[in-house]
C-alpha cells in the first residue's frame, strides 16, 4: 500500500460540545486521529461513544447546537473547521465522499439511478452522454449486472445489496481522497456483507482513496482495515494497526470489548460476558479517567487524574495510566 | 410441549393494479410454505438476509399484518388471525427492531409500560411498573423519563419490559441487538435468556448476527426468498450445514482473527426477485454446487434427525 508522509486526514486535539438545556455536553474531548493516504481505518465504539459526532465534524455536517471548542481537522493540509460551508461544499462529493448506513435514504427515491449518477458529476464539463457512460462503467465496477437496462430504474427496484453497491459507486465516482463509510454493511446479511467488503477493498486499491469505516462489527474491522481506532464516551482510547491491537489490546475497555464479542467465545454459552455499568454522563463527567467507573483495574490515580495518551508496543495510542499493565483476566 | 405450530404458512401482500388483480396475479408471497414447531421454553433464531421474509413471518405470527394463509396453532388451539387478535396479542409479545422509535416520544416510560394494560382493559397492579423495570435491570427512576432521555440499551430494555407486561408465553424479538455494541448486546441477550429461564418463555429471535445465534439459539431456521431452506438444532447446523446457502452464510461470517481467514464459499449473482421466482430450486442461480436437475425440479424437503432442508444435493462433511 502506498503511503506518503503527509496523511490525508489528521484530526488534532478535537473537542466538540453540544449546548443543551442541562448544560454543556462534552461529546468529543481531545480526539486525535490520522488517516494515511490509501489507508483503511476502522472506527469502533458503542452508541454514544462519539463516532457519529466525529464523523459529522469531519464532514462539517454538525447539528446547530454543536460547537468545536478546540482542535483542528486537517484534510490535505486544509483546516476543515475554519473552512466554512462554501469551501466544504467544494470538497464534499469530490475529494471527500460518504456512504451511509441505509442506502434507501441516501438515494433519491423519485429519480432514476442514471439521473442521480449524472447529477453528481455536475463539476465535470462533459456532455450528458459522456457522464452517463462514466456512470455505466462505475456501476459495472461495483458488479451491477446488466447495467444498460438497469440504469434507468428507480432505487426501489434494486435489492438491498445492490442499492448499497450503487451508493458506493456514486461515492467513488469522483475518485475521492477520503471515503467515509458509516456502517455500510449493517443492513446486509453475512454473504452480502463480505461481498461488499471485498468490493470496497478492491475499489480502494484501484482508486487509492483512504477509507474511514465506522462499524460495530469487530470481525469486519479485522478483515478489512489496516488500523483500528476505539472510542469510548467521547474519547479515542486506543489506536493502532489492526493485527497487533487485536493480538494485544492495551486499554482495558478494548480488552473487555474484544472479550465480549460472541465471535471470540469458542465454547457456546448462554450467558455472554458484558462490561457492566453504563456510559458516564457527558454533561457531568467523572473526575479522573472516563472509563474508571467501569474499569476492573481502576485505582485512586485513575479516579483522580485524567490519563495522558501513551504508546505501547502494539498500539500507537492508549489513553490509560497503565498502558503496559498485564492484560485483564476476564471471566465470562 | 409444542407451544407454537406453524404449517404451510404463506404471507402475501397485494401488489399491482386492478387489472393484474383480476388476472389473479396481484399478490406477492413474501413468505411461502413455512412449517415449524416451537416448544415451550425454547429459543429459535430466524436467519437470512434483508428481504428474505424474516420480519414478515414474525409479524404474521404476532397478527401484525399481511394476508396470511395456512395453519397456526398456539398451545394446540387453531388461531384465526383475524378473530383471535386480542388473545393472540396477549400471548405473543413483539419486541420491535428500532427500540427508540417504537416508543411514543410523548409518553413517559411509566405510561408506556402501563399502556398494554389500558389497551386490554386490565388493571395495572400497584408497583407493577417498578417490578417490570427491575426485572429488565433498570432503576425505578427511569419510569419518569421520556424515550429520548434513554440510551439505546435502556430503550431496548423498556421495549422488553413492555413486551412482558401481559405475561406472554411467546416473545418475538426482531433484531434485538442491531446497532448495539457487543457489551450492551450481551446484556440484552442475557436478559432475554434469563427471562426465558425464569418465566418459561419461548423466544423467536430474528437476527443477522450469526455469532449470537450460535450462543443463544436452541434451533435455527435459515430463510431464503421467503422459504426455510434449512431448519434444525443450532450446533449440528454450524458443524455441518447441509444446504449450500447455509454453508455460504456461515462461511461468510467475518471473524475477528486477522491472521486466520477461513475458507469462504462465494455466492455469485443477486438475490432473485420475489415477483419472478426462479424455476426449479430457487437458489440454483447462485449455488456454487448447482447441477442440471436443480434448474428443472424444485427440491422437496428432506428430513433427517433434528434437521430438515430443501436441496437435491445436500452437502456432506464440508
Amino acid at each position: 500500500m502506498m503511503k506518503s508522509a503527509e496523511p490525508v486526514l489528521s484530526v488534532e486535539g478535537l473537542s466538540l460540545s453540544y449546548d443543551t438545556p442541562h448544560g454543556e455536553l462534552l461529546a468529543l474531548r481531545d480526539v486525535s486521529l490520522t488517516i494515511g493516504r490509501g489507508e483503511i481505518v476502522g472506527l469502533v465504539g458503542e452508541s454514544g461513544s462519539g463516532k457519529s459526532s466525529l464523523m459529522q465534524a469531519i464532514l462539517q455536517l454538525m447539528p446547530g447546537a454543536a460547537r468545536v471548542t478546540s482542535g483542528r481537522i486537517l484534510f490535505e493540509g486544509q483546516d476543515l473547521v475554519a473552512l466554512g460551508p462554501d469551501g466544504m461544499a467544494e470538497l464534499l462529493g469530490d475529494r471527500i465522499s460518504v456512504v451511509f448506513q441505509d442506502p434507501m435514504t441516501a438515494l433519491n427515491p423519485v429519480l432514476t439511478i442514471a439521473r442521480q449518477m449524472i447529477d453528481i458529476q455536475h463539476r465535470r464539463k462533459e456532455s450528458r452522454a459522456a457522464k452517463r457512460q462514466r456512470a455505466i462503467e462505475m456501476l459495472r465496477r461495483v458488479r451491477i449486472p446488466d447495467v444498460e437496462s438497469k440504469i434507468d430504474r428507480y432505487p426501489h427496484e434494486f435489492s438491498g445489496g445492490m442499492r448499497q453497491r450503487i451508493a458506493i459507486a456514486m461515492a467513488l465516482m469522483a475518485e475521492p481522497a477520503l471515503l467515509v463509510a458509516d456502517e455500510p454493511t449493517t443492513a446486509l446479511d453475512a454473504t452480502l456483507e463480505i461481498a461488499t467488503i471485498n468490493l470496497l477493498r478492491e475499489l480502494q486499491q484501484e482508486i487509492g482513496c483512504a477509507i474511514l469505516f465506522i462499524t460495530h462489527h469487530l470481525g469486519v474491522v479485522a478483515e478489512l482495515c489496516d488500523r483500528i481506532d476505539i472510542m469510548y464516551a467521547g474519547e479515542l482510547v486506543e489506536s493502532g494497526p489492526v493485527g497487533p491491537v487485536f493480538a494485544d489490546p492495551r486499554h482495558p475497555y478494548t480488552q473487555l470489548l474484544f472479550a465480549c464479542d460472541p465471535a471470540q467465545i469458542v465454547e457456546t454459552t448462554r450467558h455472554l460476558p458484558a462490561i457492566g455499568g453504563g456510559l458516564p454522563d457527558l454533561i457531568d463527567l467523572p473526575e479522573g479517567c472516563v472509563f474508571a467507573p467501569r474499569c476492573p483495574r481502576a485505582d485512586d490515580v485513575c479516579r483522580m487524574q485524567r490519563p495522558a495518551d501513551h504508546s505501547a508496543a502494539s498500539s500507537d495510542l492508549v489513553r490509560c495510566h497503565y498502558p503496559q499493565a498485564p492484560r485483564l483476566e476476564i471471566l465470562p | 410441549m409444542t407451544l407454537l405450530q406453524v404449517r404451510d404458512l404463506t404471507v402475501g401482500f397485494r401488489s399491482g393494479g386492478l387489472l393484474s388483480r383480476l388476472r389473479g396475479k396481484g399478490r406477492l408471497d413474501v413468505v411461502a410454505g413455512v412449517d415449524f414447531d416451537l416448544a415451550a421454553g425454547e429459543t429459535m433464531a430466524l436467519v437470512g438476509e434483508s428481504g428474505s421474509g424474516k420480519t414478515t413471518l414474525a409479524r404474521a405470527i404476532a397478527g401484525l399484518g399481511g394476508e396470511v394463509s395456512g395453519d397456526i396453532r398456539f398451545d394446540g388451539e387453531v388461531m384465526d388471525l383475524r378473530r383471535d387478535h386480542r388473545k393472540l396479542r396477549r400471548e405473543i409479545a413483539f419486541i420491535f427492531q428500532d427500540a427508540v422509535s417504537s416508543l411514543s416520544p410523548r409518553f413517559t416510560v411509566r405510561s408506556l409500560i402501563r399502556e398494554p394494560f389500558r389497551i386490554h382493559g386490565l388493571p395495572c397492579p400497584e408497583g407493577e411498573v417498578e417490578r417490570l423495570l427491575k426485572l429488565v435491570g433498570l432503576a425505578p427512576e427511569i419510569a419518569d423519563r421520556h424515550p429520548h432521555q434513554l440510551s439505546g440499551g435502556q430503550a431496548r430494555r423498556v421495549g422488553v419490559a413492555r413486551a412482558l407486561t401481559l405475561k406472554p408465553r411467546l416473545v418475538i424479538a426482531d433484531e434485538p441487538t442491531a446497532g448495539l455494541d457487543v457489551s450492551v448486546q450481551s446484556e440484552v441477550l442475557n436478559l432475554l435468556n434469563g427471562l426465558r429461564e425464569e418465566l418459561g418463555l419461548s423466544l423467536l429471535i430474528i437476527t443477522h448476527n450469526l455469532n449470537v445465534v450460535r450462543h443463544v439459539a436452541d434451533r435455527m431456521a435459515i430463510m431464503y426468498l421467503g422459504r426455510f431452506v434449512e431448519i434444525g438444532e443450532t450446533a449440528p447446523i454450524y458443524a455441518e450445514p447441509r444446504h449450500p446457502y447455509t454453508a455460504a452464510l456461515l462461511s461468510a461470517n467475518p471473524i475477528i482473527d486477522p491472521a486466520a481467514r477461513h475458507k469462504r464459499i462465494d455466492l455469485e449473482g443477486e438475490v432473485p426477485s420475489l415477483v419472478n421466482r426462479p424455476k426449479g430450486c430457487e437458489f440454483h442461480g447462485r449455488c456454487p454446487f448447482v447441477q442440471t436437475d436443480c434448474r428443472l425440479r424444485a427440491p422437496l424437503p428432506v428430513t433427517e434427525p433434528g434437521r430438515r432442508f430443501t436441496c437435491h444435493h445436500p452437502l456432506q462433511g464440508l
